[in-house]
């Protein structure tokens, strides 16, 4: 089930939260952990039932590995270092089956002209976030870092359902201490309050703001043949903001249900769109992933500690591994590419000494992460061009009719080379919203920011309700005009 | 404020919001916004302005001895094409919903009816494009019917039309045709929760200070004597397009459309096809001079204006000729919560197409 459905919100959340906190009170820890456990997993099967045994297993299996590893168990006979590479191998086989396997089976067509049939496999919910979790737990085992966990704090570690299906990719570290923590037992009115606060702002985020940069967006990538120059910025701004909203609201919303169970996540977004480089971008986007990147990835290539041409390399290869972590294809293996590219060229140009002005420096950064996320969104190699081209004056420049109406003094020009004039795919609304948009991440603090200096009063409270109804509205909206067919 | 205070007080909020809007769905709001079955309609008027106790609710059925085509049935004999919008369409719903079957029945015609061709501008130009194509020739057909709601008549008919408009396809009339299989009256689903149970109450409460409720897009009026068969039968609802679109209706604008017709006409003629033209009649205007306080609502002159023109095309006055039978007191000419007009409306127009055909 979605965070943004009724299911969810009226249902599965408060029925969870009372039913957990009500073990509680009678001193079941166990019997509560338990059930958080079981919800988590009735939530994860939810999707699709048949998923379940491979979480499961996985679980199960990793746990296994992992408490193998650490210090505990040091009467193993088996070698740590293998064991170490047969977990590791194993979780990224698992990952690399399901969501990799149709991606080298067509390269491998495509480059030998074979003609090995696809496996066509779904892709179990999650699995590319537990299973990057449970891979810094195998190596941070490894490395003696770990203790011994139960394992119902470990299963609900690996399944805690705010953070199962779209991250905050969570650390054991940071979790595990706080699921055994007994002073985590017992409701406390002061996270439930900010629970809310920030699940209502995350469920504003998504339902209202990512959901109508997703009517603009979807149609110029996927259905629109030629998007001329406003239509193709209305396109590419949109998904830049939709993405944004949309994950941000879902990180939010998920810290929202944590915070009720006295769980405090790590924050993913930190104003990323207010970067003034792409260094300070990636410290503020997807900040989870960029943290497992770096500690599992970019620091054992080396990091910078191997010279200039080392670190280069290593920031080419962990920004492509994570491209590719994101999608099973060469668009978002290029949209890494050109991530890591920025960052080797960010890097030298520091090395250099150079600076920039701070205006012109975000201009420079937010474009390029606006035109590099086309290829992230873009199915297809050809939606890709066919957006950039528009973006750039290719496909001509078409105005809308009001702001046509309004340029009259360029009416008889317009009337003469009408292959640059003519109606807008989607009218002027879009672009107001853009505007919007840009004020909400430039100027206004972030949900996180609000919520750290968050302190209970009379308006906060009806503005939230007011949030809230409005937003829950807005999940099943009733337009006059499906039903009236003309 | 308390940190358990707030968390409280929001949680209960939303509990009543939940609770209330559980209680509007169930006593109002699921009769506007659901149907009870696929097969049993009521109007998008009582939906769209949240008046549910004048839902006129029937049930899809045909009694009648020949239908117009549908996709099982099509063969290359077609006498006549029909295109037009939601009328054409059958979206009124109930008894027999085509007036394209009351015209098949009296006159014994195969009937084909096409949606307009998405590369047209209206339904001119998918005429002339199936005219230059030689589909009309191939299928040998001998009339053409075009319909459209007054309202959007101007808008859709008097931009020029390319008379050269061609498609290089064939077999457009089986793809296309394939299209229309099925005129599709579901209802999109709709939870419990939405803003349509608050709609509800701000109509409700409005609707008893203006004529739409202030925000409503549906006219609610008092008539003068009783027309349809639900409640009083005195009130009549309306859309606020039927009010807007007057302004456009210029003896200009009507030029240009009786023109665009004529051109039409004549071309269709070469190969002796007779083009009809069937305005239906909006609602408002058939009623107006029954409203009783008729004197705040606008006169359309549309019908009086292209009545007055020259046309080389087959005219069908609705206007004229469903006011005739409101004269006589029949009731339902119209459904009371439909835009459509009802299977009495499309019986009788259809018994005047057949004698203007002289079949």
């Amino acid at each position: 089930m979605l965070f943004n459905s009724y299911e969810y919100i009226f249902l599965f959340l408060p029925i969870t939260f009372f039913v957990y906190f009500f073990l509680l009170s009678k001193r079941l820890v166990v019997g509560a952990k338990g059930f958080l456990v079981f919800a988590s997993l009735f939530f994860y099967s939810w999707w699709n039932i048949a998923y379940l045994p491979i979480i499961l297993s996985s679980m199960l299996f990793n746990y296994v590995i992992g408490n193998s590893l650490n210090d505990n168990y040091a009467k193993s006979k088996i070698n740590k270092k293998t064991l170490l590479s047969i977990g590791i191998i194993s979780n990224l086989a698992l990952l690399g089956y399901f969501k990799y396997a149709d991606f080298f089976i067509e390269n491998f067509n495509f480059t030998f002209e074979g003609s090995v049939p696809l496996l066509h496999l779904a892709l179990p919910l999650a699995i590319s976030f537990f299973t990057f979790q449970q891979i810094a737990y195998l190596v941070d085992s490894y490395r003696k870092e770990t203790k011994e966990y139960d394992f119902l704090n470990y299963a609900l570690f690996v399944t805690f359902f705010p953070q199962l299906i779209a991250g905050p990719i969570v650390h054991h570290k940071q979790m595990m201490p706080q699921f055994a923590s007994r002073w985590n037992l017992v409701k406390n009115y002061k996270n439930i309050a900010l629970g809310l606060f920030i699940f209502s702002i995350g469920l504003f985020k998504k339902v209202v703001i990512a959901d109508y940069f997703a009517t603009v967006a979807t149609p110029g990538f996927d259905t629109a043949a030629v998007l001329t120059f406003f239509e193709a910025w209305a396109t590419s701004l949109s998904y830049t903001f939709q993405l944004y909203f949309d994950f941000s609201g879902y990180t939010d919303m998920a810290i929202g249900a944590a915070l009720l169970f006295n769980i405090k996540l790590p924050i993913n977004f930190n104003s990323p769109y207010k970067a003034k480089d792409i260094q300070d971008f990636w410290r503020r986007w997807h900040i989870t992933l960029s943290n497992f990147l770096r500690d599992y990835i970019y620091i054992p290539l080396g990091g910078n500690r191997k010279g200039n041409f080392r670190t280069y390399n290593n920031l080419m290869i962990t920004f492509i591994l994570g491209g590719l972590w994101h999608g099973a294809g060469w668009t978002f293996v290029f949209w890494g590419f050109l991530h890591g590219a920025a960052l080797v060229i960010h890097r030298f140009w520091k090395k250099l000494g150079f600076t920039m002005n701070s205006i012109a420096a975000w201009f420079i950064t937010f474009n390029f992460i606006n035109i590099a996320w086309v290829f992230f969104r873009a199915k297809e190699w050809d939606d890709a061009i066919k957006v950039l081209k528009g973006m750039f004056g290719f496909s001509g420049i078409v105005f809308s009719d009001k702001a046509l109406a309004k340029i009259s003094f360029m009416q008889e020009y317009i009337a003469t080379h009408q292959e640059f004039f003519g109606r807008l795919m989607f009218g002027s609304t879009p672009f107001s919203m853009l505007i919007v948009a840009f004020i909400i991440v430039l100027k206004f603090k972030n949900s996180n920011e609000y919520k750290d200096s968050f302190i209970p009063s009379y308006k906060w409270l009806l503005l939230l309700i007011a949030v809230d109804i409005y937003t829950v509205l807005n999940l099943s909206k009733v337009t006059e005009f499906l039903y009236f067919n003309f | 404020m308390k940190y358990k205070n707030f968390s409280a007080v929001l949680f209960f909020s939303l509990v009543f919001f939940v609770a209330l809007n559980f209680i509007i769905w169930e006593s109002a709001t699921k009769d506007i916004l659901t149907r009870k079955n696929t097969d049993t309609i009521t109007g998008d008027m009582s939906r769209m302005g949240y008046l549910p106790g004048l839902n006129h609710e029937r049930v899809n059925e045909n009694n009648l001895s020949k239908k117009h085509m549908n996709y099982y049935d099509f063969s290359s004999n077609i006498d006549m094409i029909t295109v037009g919008d939601s009328f054409s369409h059958g979206m009124a719903g109930g008894l027999n919903r085509f007036y394209q079957d009351y015209i098949a029945t009296y006159t014994g015609l195969n009937i084909l009816n096409l949606q307009q061709i998405p590369a047209s501008r209206n339904y001119l130009e998918t005429i002339v494009m199936l005219y230059n194509n030689g589909e009309l020739k191939r299928s040998k057909v001998k009339y053409i019917l075009v319909e459209s709601t007054q309202r959007k008549i101007v808008t859709r008919f008097s931009i020029p039309v390319d008379f050269n408009a061609d498609l290089a396809q064939n077999n457009i009339l089986e793809e296309n045709f394939k299209k229309v299989g099925n005129d599709s009256l579901q209802l999109p689903q709709v939870d419990f929760i939405n803003n349509g149970n608050f709609k509800y109450l701000a109509y409700s409460f409005f609707y008893n200070f203006s004529p739409n409720g202030f925000i409503s897009n549906v006219y609610k009026v008092k008539l003068q004597n009783s027309f349809f068969s639900i409640g009083k039968g005195d009130d009549l609802l309306f859309y606020k397009s039927d009010l807007k679109a007057i302004s456009k209706n210029t003896e200009e604008n009507i030029v240009e459309v009786n023109e665009n017709l004529n051109k039409l006409a004549e071309l269709l003629k070469k190969d002796d096809i007779k083009l009809i033209f069937m305005p239906a009649v909006a609602k408002y205007d058939l009623y107006r001079d029954y409203i009783k306080d008729k004197q705040s609502y606008p006169k359309d002159p549309f019908f009086d204006i292209l009545r007055g023109l020259k046309k080389d095309y087959i005219f069908i006055d609705t206007k004229d000729l469903l006011l005739k039978e409101l004269q006589k007191g029949v009731k339902d000419i119209f459904y009371i919560d439909d835009t459509h007009w009802s299977y009495k409306a499309s019986a009788i127009i259809s018994k005047d197409i057949k004698e203007k055909l002289e079949l």
